[in-house]
């Protein structure tokens, strides 16, 4: 089921009245029974598959705090991790390190057929994994508590708005949400519904208007040249933040409706001036909990200057393949950790440095979103051949198209937008400032932009498939 | 839910300013489309455009059909070979033979009423069932907007909601119509309906037809029209569009001809001057569908001539 969906009007229309008349434990129940028949709703089998996780992890949270354990607890976290671990490998990454074993053997004059396994990826599956390890984990550290509420737990882990796209959530952040009363104010809806349409229009109106650029794009580079191959990537750059923003601002959106509030991902990561300074604001809960839970246990920079930048690769590297079983991924994930070290060498104190200069702030700014740009290409590549036919068009003399150029103008509202939030702090100061005459009109703009220029045809959301 | 606040006034607002403004774009919109505010589709604006011919059919030889008919039939030429002055309405397969039934209702009910109707088609819109008419939502689009009603089709709730929103879509007219839809009416109207086609034929793979299969739909369709001339007593003949002859097996053919033998034996006042679909060579084709303007011309000296053998005046 897909927010964009009428199922999924059809789902909240059942789902909220259900909400409002019930009391806490009933509304948990009900939240789990629609968070499963949501993501049953793409392949109910898989429905197993985090019903296992979530047993899994629920025990092994109890086993952990257990006195009769307690020598025991390290082996326990690493059987839960990896349980998890061979799970998501097994869906996800299995065929790719088969393939990729066999065509090494290759090299070395050995045929290999590898086994593979004909099963579909589990929507999502690497978002409620980390769910489930970040529990785990937190508990082992002492942070958390494990809850003996099954209920509570199995709600935490699947909670329908951010299951299949996140963000991921912690349990320091989400489990107590899902375990006291939650409370639903007047101002929580509204903000929420502008949460929900802004991120709409972001997805429908931004997104998937760009993806037609960027799919014709990308099936026939042989037909770009320098310039429509810039705007190729101009318009992926802009379509795959609109579409995973856009769903964060949804699912934020929908669960301030029944009164939780999930982790703010973005804030204007195309702002940033350096590496370090896009991953505190692209993505974030993942950039997050990379960095709790694989970059600092590794050691972080707290083992000297060479194994810093092993552990900013290693981390990166990790980050890529976490998108996705393909080189393109890794290559992304070694663009990114090479980008961090080469910054984090020439220019450590950068963001400190450009802070009270705006010229060469915003200098640094078009030439860190450029750096980006490249990292994309890598992202959205296919394969390393479609990745040769898109540099090969930058290499043919430009020729302007200005009617793409015209519909990449549909990112600049997005941007004023949220650059408008951004220098107000949040939503919510911004939303005050504005005079509620210009907020009607800009609500009956978003409402037009929606039914004029939306792509009504239910498309999926990219970070679905991670 | 914990009184915060009272609706905030912009939220109000906003309610009344998108009602308003939608008041006024549904009221102030061809039915169809956004026009004249924002361009239609290319398959939308032959609908509209074809629309606005509908009252040039009265005491006219008046030609309904699929693409087949809006590209192949110049009604000048009809009138200079025959002397009787003719209107192309043929629109688009999509609309299927509910649509042309429709259309044909429709000049029925004209004063003086259309001099015969000649029904022209591929055999391929014969082909169309239920289920594709309302895969295609043209003709659920085009009965839900003109609140038309058909006995043999009913719009779904998704094709009258598919109507509202295309309404409002903002569209790029084609470069290969005129660029505009003003210009492409112009043209049409220009034309008495007819629009010459400019593209090159090339045969797809998997486009060549073996086994003729008129649907029970279209049947509907055809016995449909076919009431509506017999009740006005307004002749009706059938005029089989031609075919590039690499596009069609002569099984094809022969499907197509017993086809025509039933229908006429089954309507006997329904003639078929062409006994089936006729096989040219592909040079007289810019698709697989469309006769190019020599073709055109061709396809209409020889309607004129059926014309003139059965001496319909």
């Amino acid at each position: 089921m897909i927010f964009t969906e009428v199922a999924f009007l059809a789902f909240m229309l059942v789902v909220l009245p259900l909400y409002f008349v019930l009391p806490l434990r009933g509304q948990n129940v009900m939240l789990l029974v629609a968070s499963y028949v949501f993501y049953g709703w793409w392949d109910w089998r898989f429905l197993f598959l985090l019903f296992f996780s979530t047993v899994l992890d629920y025990g092994i949270g109890l086993v952990l705090t257990a006195k009769r354990f307690d020598n025991y607890r390290q082996l326990i976290l690493v059987l839960s991790i990896t349980t998890q671990l061979v799970l998501l490998g097994v869906f996800k990454y299995y065929n790719f390190f088969a393939t990729s074993f066999a065509l090494l053997l290759e090299q070395f004059g050995v045929v290999a057929s590898p086994l593979l396994l004909n099963v579909a990826l589990p929507v999502g599956i690497s978002f409620y994994t980390f769910h489930t390890i970040s529990y785990t984990v937190d508990i082992y550290r002492r942070i958390s508590k494990p809850t003996t509420d099954f209920i509570g737990f199995a709600l935490f882990i699947s909670f329908f708005p951010q299951l299949v796209a996140g963000p991921i959530a912690r349990a320091s952040h989400l489990l107590p949400q899902c375990l006291r009363e939650r409370t639903v104010t007047r101002q929580g809806w509204y903000e929420g519904s502008y949460l929900f349409l802004w991120g709409l229009f972001k997805k429908v109106v931004v997104a998937d208007n760009f993806a037609v650029i960027v799919n014709r794009g990308f099936d026939n580079p042989d037909q770009l040249n320098a310039f429509t191959a810039l705007c190729v990537v101009y318009a992926f750059a802009w379509q795959i933040y609109c579409d995973f923003s856009g769903y964060t601002d949804m699912a934020r959106g929908i669960s301030m409706w029944m009164g939780f509030d999930l982790q703010v991902n973005f804030n204007v990561p195309y702002l940033a001036v350096d590496p370090s300074d896009f991953w505190q604001r692209w993505h974030i809960s993942l950039s997050t909990w990379l960095r709790d839970y694989l970059y600092i246990p590794l050691g972080g920079n707290r083992l000297g200057v060479a194994r810093t930048y092993v552990n900013l690769m290693f981390t990166m590297l990790i980050g890529g393949l976490w998108h996705g079983a393909s080189w393109t991924f890794v290559l992304w994930g070694f663009y990114h950790g090479l980008l961090l070290c080469v910054y984090r060498l020439v220019a450590p104190d950068l963001t400190t440095r450009l802070a009270r200069s705006f010229w060469k702030r915003s200098l640094h700014q078009v030439w860190f979103f450029h750096l980006v740009c490249l990292s994309w290409l890598l992202f959205r590549a296919q394969s390393v051949e479609q990745l040769r036919g898109i540099w090969a068009a930058f290499l043919r003399s430009p020729k302007l198209d200005l009617g793409t150029t015209a519909r990449l103008g549909l990112a600049f509202p997005v941007f004023a937008v949220e650059y408008l939030v951004y220098r107000h702090r949040d939503q919510v100061a911004f939303l005050k400032v504005v005079p509620w005459p210009l907020r009607a009109v800009v609500y009956v703009g978003l409402y037009w932009a929606l039914i004029s220029l939306g792509k009504w045809t239910g498309e999926g959301f990219i970070y679905f498939q991670f | 839910m914990n009184p915060g606040s009272r609706i905030p006034k912009a939220a109000v607002l906003a309610a009344l300013l998108v009602a308003g403004s939608e008041v006024l774009f549904l009221g102030t919109t061809e039915p169809l489309t956004g026009l004249p505010y924002l361009q239609p589709t290319a398959d939308d604006a032959i609908l509209v455009a074809k629309q606005k011919l509908i009252p040039r059919a009265a005491g006219r030889v008046v030609l309904i059909g699929d693409s087949s008919c809006t590209m192949g039939l110049q009604p000048d030429l009809l009138e200079a070979e025959t002397g009787l002055p003719a209107v192309n309405l043929g629109t688009i397969s999509t609309m299927t033979m509910v649509g042309f039934a429709d259309l044909t209702g429709r000049v029925c009910d004209l004063d003086p009423p259309p001099k015969f109707v000649v029904f022209v088609a591929l055999p391929r819109s014969f082909e169309v069932s239920e289920p594709q008419a309302h895969d295609y939502q043209l003709v659920g689009r085009y009965l839900t907007a003109y609140n038309r009603r058909s006995p043999d089709f009913t719009p779904t709730p998704r094709e009258q909601w598919e109507w509202f929103v295309r309404k409002h879509r903002v569209n790029v007219f084609p470069n290969e119509f005129g660029g505009s839809y003003e210009k492409y009416e112009q043209a049409l109207s220009s034309q008495d309906g007819w629009y010459p086609e400019r593209g090159q034929y090339m045969l797809k793979p998997g486009e060549v037809r073996d086994h003729f299969q008129p649907t029970e739909f279209a049947g509907q369709g055809l016995t449909r029209i076919v009431t509506l001339c017999k009740t006005n007593q307004i002749p009706l003949l059938v005029w089989w569009s031609p075919a590039p002859a690499d596009s069609i097996t002569p099984r094809y053919v022969t499907g197509v001809t017993d086809y025509s033998e039933q229908t006429h034996r089954a309507f006997p006042g329904v003639l078929f001057p062409r006994a089936t679909v006729p096989r040219w060579d592909p040079s007289r084709f810019g698709t697989v569908t469309h006769v190019t303007p020599d073709g055109a011309a061709i396809n209409t000296r020889e309607l004129a001539a059926a014309i003139k053998r059965l001496g319909w005046k």
